[in-house]
């Protein structure tokens, strides 16, 4: 049996399950909803064109944050896995901005941002930021030394060095440490969007819950879950057209 | 030497301990020379020497273009037979880049990733990444080494055939004293972190690898092995 086959009868047994318990009166309704019930709610949110906007808005608030936290951590990450000089004075400095929660600091860039999509971008792109700056870093360190000589024996230049053998090498770090990347950003558009929004998804979920619509709530849940679900599957597929010699993507 | 084309005088790597010392060498354009020896007495260090990879001390004279074979073939994943056999070249010439991989035997195959070929095919690559820098002198560190037997005889015969043909100066670093007798013209033994003993291959070329069943082969192969 193919593996997306078994994936999705596994997903089908859950929905199943749901609907079986839901279904047993042992439960309020409308603190427990079932399936269909939460299907329908998304159906009407979909009619009702609240949907549409809310995924399109969480979906670029996650994807600035995403591409600039990415981008920066890329650029760092590379730049001081090579500079001895530059690890040793910045990076302690980036290990304790790491241990931070880049939940916390939501509070910090509304002050400095006001409510607006830029600390909610900031806060995302702190949160990328870190998973894929160690992760170009460790990758840019752990090239092999033979790449390295290899270059050398062929007398090729410093620049040349590090963009035909330091990016490519960095690459399957890269893929992960932004896979992860992806993780955090739906978190953090996410838990952004909770305080101080009026559009995206995890203001519907926490509009939802004051207004007691369970099912509202779970139809956010799940479509902020697909969503993330969608846009690491659809970077894995890029990545392996792009980079078709990385062995393994998981 | 009036036609030295290398010349090592002296030479000296020392660290915290002593890697090398007091190597002396001396070769004529188009001549092939083995190093053998056991593990840890610095073969490789001679080859990182003569690449300009590690530093030294002691006097060198030696060919600008230096062609380096690393033992594990050192390819780089990221780039296909053809990337990989012109990553050297500072223009792209795609005539002399096809000729390179005719030699390699790997009609067909110059879009594949490394990891398509088998490890002969990719130790073809790296050989053929340095011949088509055309070097003047070409380094090989026991790029056989991690070659099944068969293999390992294919490409020692293929390599017979390219370099007679070719007639590259070459200086190749093994373990496997069949494997020296085989390809070189001149044997000689590392020993105490110094070359000390030189051993004269008897066999005209083309040779083939059946010149291992040979009773002065085997001769010299116990001559050579006595000096380890």
């Amino acid at each position: 049996m193919q593996a997306n086959v078994k994936a999705l009868l596994f997903i089908a047994l859950i929905l199943l399950l749901w609907h079986l318990v839901s279904s047993t009166g042992f439960f309020n309704g409308t603190l427990f909803p079932g399936p269909l019930k939460v299907l329908d709610a998304t159906i009407n949110l979909f009619e009702s064109g609240q949907l549409v906007t809310d995924i399109l808005t969480s979906t670029w608030r996650m994807f600035f944050g995403l591409l600039i936290g990415a981008s920066v951590g890329v650029f760092l990450g590379l730049l001081m896995g090579r500079v001895l000089f530059l690890e040793e004075t910045v990076a302690p400095f980036f290990h304790i901005l790491r241990a931070f929660p880049p939940v916390a600091i939501i509070p910090l860039l509304i002050v400095w941002f006001g409510i607006g999509d830029i600390a909610k971008i900031v806060s995302i792109a702190f949160a990328v930021f870190f998973p894929v700056w160690i992760s170009a870093l460790v990758g840019a360190k752990a090239i092999q030394e033979d790449f390295l000589r290899t270059a050398k024996v062929f007398s090729k230049s410093a620049t040349q060095t590090f963009s035909k053998v330091v990016i490519p090498a960095t690459i399957p770090f890269l893929v992960s440490g932004i896979r992860i990347g992806i993780g955090m950003a739906f978190i953090m558009v996410f838990v952004s969007e909770l305080a101080g929004a009026s559009s995206g998804l995890g203001y519907l979920i926490a509009y939802a819950q004051i207004v007691y619509r369970i099912d509202n709530m779970l139809a956010g849940l799940i479509i902020l879950g697909l969503l993330a679900a969608l846009t690491d599957f659809l970077f894995v597929k890029l990545s392996q057209r792009a980079f078709p010699w990385v062995k393994e993507y998981g | 030497m009036a036609n030295t084309y290398l010349s090592i005088k002296g030479l000296r790597i020392k660290y915290s301990e002593t890697v090398l010392h007091n190597v002396f060498l001396d070769m004529k354009k188009g001549e092939f020379i083995a190093i053998v020896g056991k593990s840890g007495v610095g073969k490789t260090s001679l080859l990182n020497v003569l690449a300009e990879l590690i530093r030294f001390e002691g006097t060198i004279k030696k060919p600008n273009k230096i062609g380096f074979v690393f033992q594990n073939n050192s390819l780089f994943p990221w780039m296909t037979v053809e990337e990989n056999i012109s990553f050297g070249l500072d223009k792209k010439n795609s005539k002399s880049i096809q000729q390179i991989i005719d030699i390699a035997g790997l009609k067909g195959k110059e879009k594949q990733y490394p990891h398509k070929l088998s490890g002969g095919q990719q130790q073809r690559v790296s050989i053929g990444r340095s011949l088509a820098t055309k070097p003047d002198l070409l380094l090989l560190d026991e790029p056989f080494a991690s070659l099944d037997g068969y293999t390992r005889l294919a490409m020692q015969e293929w390599i017979n055939d390219t370099l007679d043909k070719h007639k590259i100066t070459t200086i190749l670093v093994t373990h496997d004293i069949d494997e020296a007798i085989l390809l070189s013209d001149k044997i000689l033994v590392m020993k105490n972190k110094s070359l000390e003993n030189e051993f004269m291959v008897p066999f005209t070329r083309p040779r083939s690898t059946e010149i291992r069943y040979l009773s002065q082969f085997q001769e010299l192969k116990k001559l050579i092995h006595n000096t380890y």
